[in-house]
């Protein structure tokens, strides 16, 4: 039987994710009254988890909807020049053929937790400096909000997630230590600390949304290294645990799962008046609100806005500026995985305990703007198991290969760096003019073209991948690849930009859309820059906690 | 109507190819269409993942489960029949004898002449291998040969800090 939203509530919020239960958790809260529609499911860590099983390995997170659809326009040419930036695989066979870049996948999770549910756990604070780069660096667009700001609700967030951090992040000394101490780095990552010693690179341990003392009756980590794939004991922090879940007791949410959101209602006077939405059986329902939150992602969010065009707002709700679905940001990175000459085990503990933060600074790298992170990677892309050794890491077939395969388990070790992704003309989301969902809708088309600052800066981060694995004992890779041939993207942001000028923004700095003064969005797509390789769902939930304090303030106030 | 001799070929012409179409557009889903031998599979599967002192995939049911999944996933089980094609055409040429009928050391000798030019049928060869190592390292029996303790829950690593084996 499907379950139905009430009628009416004080704030609807479309979308379950970091931004959407990290605002429903602040204003039920408050007492406010909210619902919040989610397309997915709920998940169940003890039932719907897979880690506990002999076939583990043999699929990634357990996804129970399928990811919404979306489509892509072209993707550009690669120039034959970047041949060092192209994806390999095993005995250096390219992974993408031809010379055009592949468009592979936007990675989310539908579902209460959204994309937490398939998250590392990073829970990383971004660099005060890289909320600048139009005013210090001259590219791209700044944060219009200051760095305090934005601080006292990290460590809200951070609270109630229960961060595992460093006593000092050498980027913001102001902070202060992280809720709960560090988790020890794993043997493999002190193995990586060791080697890399002579090229000057500073670890430190992440800061993590994975807890390393039991918080609110769940347990401690017990480092079983694959948060990708769903925590059956709920020590990550992922949005439906440490937000939905407690919303919910708080008797002033109500969580309406498998609710596919359809339009967001426009009326006169600026103001928006609720939703539609289809629910689990496909019956058209509404919910009347005082406020309506959009936290669907940057790629679905303006979708849903550009399709909820009406005569109050023809070109798309919120979209008077026309920026709605423009500056697309995206993930770039590069991993680079080879065979160390020592046992290591490195299956085990954390996926990505350690982090160097040398390069994070927007002018960190030579010739570009925008830095990176650097950090293992080993279990995040599943070199985890067997499976995934016989299949990526240990090339050949007979028993030489079972002989390498006993030499090789455990001995992997895969360098990652996440970099900045800057605005692109050709980077953006649209309405594909072709394509509909079951209920007739546009559905969303990606656009991606990176320019050649991210170019620049994903060479440099290539190469330093490289030379840190080499250090580490690896020199000759079995598999590396990044963005520069294929889209492949967890972190998208940008689409609904904030910021003071209604002419070159969509939302105000609180993220209330600077017309419709009772429409808010609170995900990733508020973001004016990426941060420098940052994961952004602590950033996320950050803003989604401010806005849900703006939101109640001006509920008291009624000026909303 | 009166035809030229010059219509009347171009229009034979026309016909043959209209005749030839559904065939050449039907030949090659009867040939996807095709169980794959079991024989042969079995075969494959013994000489990619081979016993010697712990167990080979053939022990272990892999080639039942290849020959399950080519049941149901149709794109697989057109790899999987195009590697058998290929195998058995090069042990004619080598022995002129399919590939099942073969000994040991000759079935080594053709799968190494494909795994030699495995670039020219790529996806063939790389998915069905991978197949074979998925099903096969996917079993507890072969963990224990590689120093694997297993899932990664419930119990997970306390251990992570320490050398493996400490």
């Amino acid at each position: 039987m499907s379950v139905a939203a009430p009628q009416q509530a004080d704030v609807v919020i479309v979308g379950a994710g970091a931004g959407g239960s990290a605002c429903a958790w602040r204003l039920a809260a408050r007492g406010i009254d909210v619902v919040v529609l989610e397309s997915g499911p709920w998940y169940r860590a003890d039932a719907d988890y897979r880690l506990h099983r002999d076939d583990w390995e043999l699929s990634a997170f357990p996804a129970k909807a399928p990811p919404w659809p979306y489509t892509f326009g072209e993707m550009p040419e690669l120039d034959p020049g970047d041949q060092d930036l192209r994806s390999r695989g095993a005995e250096g066979r390219l992974l993408v053929p031809g010379n055009r870049r592949r468009a592979w996948k936007y990675h989310h999770v539908r579902g209460v937790g959204g994309s937490t549910l398939h998250f590392t756990g990073e829970a990383q604070r971004l660099n005060p400096r890289s909320l600048r780069l139009a005013s210090e660096f001259g590219v791209g667009a700044d944060w219009p909000l200051d760095y305090p700001e934005l601080a006292a609700y990290y460590a809200i967030a951070e609270r109630q997630i229960g961060v595992a951090g460093p006593a000092r992040d050498p980027r913001t000394p102001d902070a202060g230590p992280a809720p709960l101490p560090p988790h020890d780095p794993g043997y493999a990552s002190r193995h990586l600390m060791r080697t890399t010693r002579a090229l000057g690179l500073n670890w430190t341990p992440n800061a993590l949304a994975v807890l390393s003392r039991p918080q609110d009756g769940r347990p401690s980590c017990n480092y079983c290294a694959n948060c990708n794939r769903g925590c059956p004991r709920e020590d990550k922090g992922s949005a439906d645990v440490v937000f939905a879940r407690p919303a919910v007791a708080s008797g002033r949410c109500q969580i309406v799962p498998e609710a596919t959101v359809l339009e967001v209602e426009s009326g006169p006077n600026d103001r928006v008046r609720g939703v539609v939405y289809a629910d689990a059986g496909g019956k058209r329902r509404r919910v009347a609100a005082r406020v309506v939150v959009i936290a669907c992602g940057a790629v679905l969010g303006p979708r849903l806005l550009l399709n909820s065009a009406s005569r109050h707002a023809p070109e798309g709700l919120a979209n008077e500026s026309g920026l709605v679905g423009r500056n697309l940001l995206e993930t770039q990175f590069w991993i680079v995985s080879g065979l160390v000459d020592v046992p290591l085990g490195s299956y085990r503990g954390l996926p990505r305990d350690i982090v160097c933060w040398d390069h994070n600074a927007p002018d960190a790298i030579p010739g570009t703007v925008g830095g990176c992170v650097l950090g293992p990677s080993t279990t995040e892309i599943g070199l985890g198991g067997p499976v995934a050794y016989a299949e990526r890491a240990v090339p050949g077939w007979g028993l030489a290969h079972k002989r390498a395969m006993r030499a090789a388990f455990g001995r992997a070790l895969s360098i990652g760096a996440v970099g900045e992704s800057l605005p692109s003309p050709g980077s953006y989301v649209d309405l594909d003019p072709d394509e509909r969902d079951a209920h007739g809708l546009a559905l969303a088309r990606i656009h991606s073209r990176p320019g050649e600052l991210d170019t620049i800066r994903l060479r440099f981060m290539a190469g330093r991948v490289r030379e840190v694995l080499a250090a580490a004992g690896a020199p000759e890779p079995f598999e590396e690849y990044g963005s520069h041939d294929t889209f492949s993207s967890s972190h998208v942001f940008g689409t609904c930009r904030m910021g003071t000028d209604p002419r070159a923004s969509v939302s105000d700095p609180f993220g209330a859309s600077h017309r419709w003064r009772n429409l808010f969005v609170t995900d990733a797509s508020l973001f004016p820059s990426s941060g420098g390789g940052e994961a952004p769902s602590l950033t996320i939930a950050a803003l989604a906690l401010r806005a849900a304090d703006r939101i109640a303030a001006g509920l008291a106030a009624r000026s909303l | 109507m009166k035809l030229s001799r010059r219509g009347l070929i171009a229009l034979g012409a026309a016909g043959l190819a209209a005749a030839a179409l559904p065939l050449a557009w039907l030949m090659p889903r009867l040939r996807e269409r095709r169980t794959p031998d079991a024989r042969t599979v079995a075969a494959l599967v013994d000489r990619m993942v081979p016993a010697d002192e712990h167990p080979g995939a053939l022990a272990l049911g892999v080639d039942r489960a290849l020959l399950k999944r080519a049941g149901w996933h149709t794109t697989f089980r057109a790899y999987l029949n195009r590697f058998c094609d290929l195998l058995d055409a090069a042990a004619e040429e080598l022995r002129d004898r399919p590939f099942a009928d073969l000994p040991d050391a000759e079935r080594d000798a053709v799968l190494q002449r494909i795994w030699a030019s495995r670039e020219e049928h790529a996806d063939t060869v790389f998915t069905v291998r991978g197949q074979i190592m998925r099903a096969y390292y996917s079993l507890p029996a072969t963990w224990a040969a590689l120093g694997y303790r297993g899932p990664p829950q419930p119990l997970g690593y306390h251990d992570y800090r320490e050398g493996p084996g400490a």
